[in-house]
């Protein structure tokens, strides 16, 4: 009687624990290949990371150049015949008290 | 049939069998882990990840410094040597000759690694890619580039080709700005190709940005200006420093000679220095205001005090001190406005031993600005020669001490905050520490009416003068010393030291010019027109607003 129910018992214990193995044999495998994406998105992610790097890098520097002073200030001079006032005689306040 | 040939071939061939199952054992026990680790060194690497070094910006978020991504190409000629055959086409794709190409080559035989080519552009690295040429690899690097160039290159300083800060805030602030490489373990074909990621070992760390007290619109005006007067005065050298009164933020600091950061051959050499924070150089007369300020906490002189300078002469001890013509008497006002050596000698030896230095310590004279940017020197500033009469009165007009042009800003900051010491700064937004007033805020006040005379017909430097601004200033014309040790007479600092608006002060203004040749040599003629010119565009582009005609008189 005892020595079949431990039978019963240990028959129930040998299904679970093969079904253990076989269920985590699954997850190991499913999580290589999780890993595996993780890291293709991740390869994916950097590259997309260095390519708006080097656009945002180009177009700093672009504007950089671009507004820098000495273009600035040669465009103003020299395409528009603009001149710094260098004497004024009156200043004019406004309405809102800005001259 | 003879039946042993038969069992012959049969025990030969088992023999074979057994040696190959045997040979089979030993590899895959025996020497198993010695083959996978050789195997895994042939094609497993750790390799860096490299990150993006942070942007240099001005306070209005205009780049200094900008890292770009970029690759470096490379070979093992060891285990996949460049087919001669190739070394035309690659060398063209890569933009160099075949013999630098050919003698690249030769220089990296034997070894694992050779670099082709640095900093190439992703573009061309795209096109040498298409050749699809064995044994040409590309990594990532980044490439550093300065767009402000020569205007703002002492400031900002550069990286060396590895990316690592050789000067300036590249340098001070490198740990920050860099950031740290992440790795990761790679699988690689035979080309060196990377196939497969295998494991992540440590994320990398991106470098910060920083920004700058700088304002690139003043940085550049000072340094333009700098630069005409260099050349209009023939001068060996200049330097331009720009404070922030209300925050000790450095705006603008500029230098001649200087040097592109983006050319690699340009860097190194004097032109590399940045003289506003390294030279040091005697104040003579722009410490004057100090001296007068000194006689003003002593109750016994004020503003409209007069002093008689006549003969013109006066001499102390061996020594013979004297002003270019017999000015007669003069107020205080005067004295400091006409920078007379007669009449300030005669206020330094009224007061008390350690009353001048003493205001010029308390202002900022021999001690550290604080920027904290790379050979910063402090300049020789102690009381040896108080006890002697000579050491007083040369220390009032400004000889026996030297200063470099942020420490001279300094003090000047400190006259024009009313009287409250402040540290400099070259970075924005930063918590600084608590101000110290250091002089009576009434008597700064009467000091800020004297100076502008200064800039006046009758002062010594009308050339400071700004249209729609009050300025306030002292102008310093200062002899070197020869190899001798003696003065030279042939050769001189110019300086004009000074702050703006007069009645509420909004910058202060150093301007150093080293060795002027041209037929004017003197501050208020080298060194005060720069001022003016440089003032009036940061006032403007501050926002402050002009006086009318009538509020100036």
């Amino acid at each position: 009687m005892k020595g079949e129910a431990m039978s019963v018992g240990r028959w129930v214990a040998v299904v679970a624990l093969v079904m253990a193995v076989a269920a985590s044999g699954v997850q190991v495998a499913m999580q290589a290949q999780s890993m595996r994406q993780a890291f293709a998105d991740l390869a994916a992610a950097q590259e997309r990371r260095d390519a708006l790097l080097a656009e945002y890098t180009r177009l700093l520097l672009e504007r950089g150049m671009l507004s820098s002073y000495r273009n600035v200030g040669d465009t103003a001079s020299e395409a528009l015949a603009m001149r710094f006032p260098e004497t004024f005689t009156e200043v004019r306040r406004l309405a809102g008290g800005q001259p | 049939m003879r039946k042993w040939r038969h069992y012959l071939v049969v025990v030969l061939f088992l023999a074979a069998v057994s040696a190959l199952l045997a040979r089979i054992v030993h590899l895959g026990t025996t020497e198993r882990d010695f083959l996978a680790e050789q195997g895994d060194r042939r094609s497993v690497r750790d390799v860096s990840i490299p990150v993006h070094r942070g942007i240099i910006f001005d306070r209005h978020g205009e780049p200094l410094a900008v890292s770009t991504p970029a690759f470096y190409a490379w070979t093992d000629p060891v285990t996949t040597p460049i087919d001669p055959a190739s070394v035309p086409a690659l060398a063209e794709a890569l933009g160099l000759s075949a013999e630098r190409l050919q003698h690249t080559l030769e220089r990296s035989r034997g070894k694992r690694f050779g670099y082709l080519k640095r900093h190439v552009d992703p573009a061309t690295a795209e096109r040498v890619r298409a050749l699809n040429i064995a044994g040409v690899s590309f990594a990532r690097e980044y490439r550093r580039f300065y767009p402000a160039a020569d205007t703002t290159a002492h400031m900002v300083g550069i990286t060396n080709i590895d990316d690592v800060g050789q000067e300036g805030v590249e340098l001070v602030l490198d740990d920050y700005l860099r950031g740290e490489p992440g790795k990761k373990r790679v699988l690689r074909d035979g080309r060196g190709r990377i196939i497969r990621d295998l494991a992540y070992l440590q994320p990398p760390r991106f470098g910060k940005d920083v920004r700058l007290s700088l304002d690139l619109r003043l940085q550049f005006f000072a340094y333009r200006e700098l630069q005409a007067a260099m050349a209009s005065h023939n001068a060996r050298a200049g330097s331009l420093v720009m404070l922030d009164v209300a925050s000790g933020e450095v705006l603008a600091m500029a230098n001649q000679p200087s040097y592109n950061p983006n050319n690699p051959v340009d860097r190194g050499g004097p032109s590399a220095r940045n003289r506003a924070v390294t030279d040091t150089f005697e104040p003579g007369s722009t410490v004057k205001p100090l001296s007068v300020l000194a006689a003003l906490e002593s109750g016994r002189y004020a503003p409209d005090t007069m002093l008689d300078t006549s003969p013109g002469y006066l001499s102390i001890g061996s020594k013979l001190i004297e002003d270019p013509s017999n000015r007669g008497v003069l107020t205080l006002t005067e004295v400091l406005a006409k920078s007379s050596q007669v009449g300030m000698t005669k206020v330094a030896l009224s007061l008390p031993d350690h009353a001048v230095f003493d205001a010029l310590g308390r202002a900022g004279a021999g001690s550290a600005p604080g920027t904290g940017l790379p050979g910063e020197t402090l300049g020789v500033f102690t009381p040896a020669d108080l006890n002697k009469q000579v050491g007083r009165a040369t220390l009032a007009f400004g000889y026996g001490l030297t200063v470099t042009p942020m420490q001279l800003a300094q003090t000047y900051l400190t006259v024009a905050s009313g009287g409250v010491r402040r540290p400099v700064t070259v970075f924005t937004g930063q918590s600084q520490p608590a101000d110290e007033r250091v002089f009576d805020a009434g008597h700064v006040r009467q000091l800020w009416r004297m100076m502008e005379r200064v800039a006046t017909p009758q002062g010594t430097a009308p050339a400071a003068r700004v249209a729609g601004y009050r300025v306030a200033g002292k102008t310093g014309t200062v002899r070197k010393v020869g190899p001798d040790g003696q003065y030279d007479d042939r050769r001189h600092v110019a300086l004009f030291a000074g702050f703006a608006p007069a009645a509420d002060p909004r910058i202060v203004v150093v301007v150093v010019i080293d060795e002027p040749q041209g037929a004017l040599r003197g501050g208020g003629a080298v060194a005060a027109p720069v001022f003016s010119r440089v003032v009036t565009r940061a006032l403007r582009v501050l926002g402050v607003n002009p006086k009318t005609p009538a509020e100036l008189a």
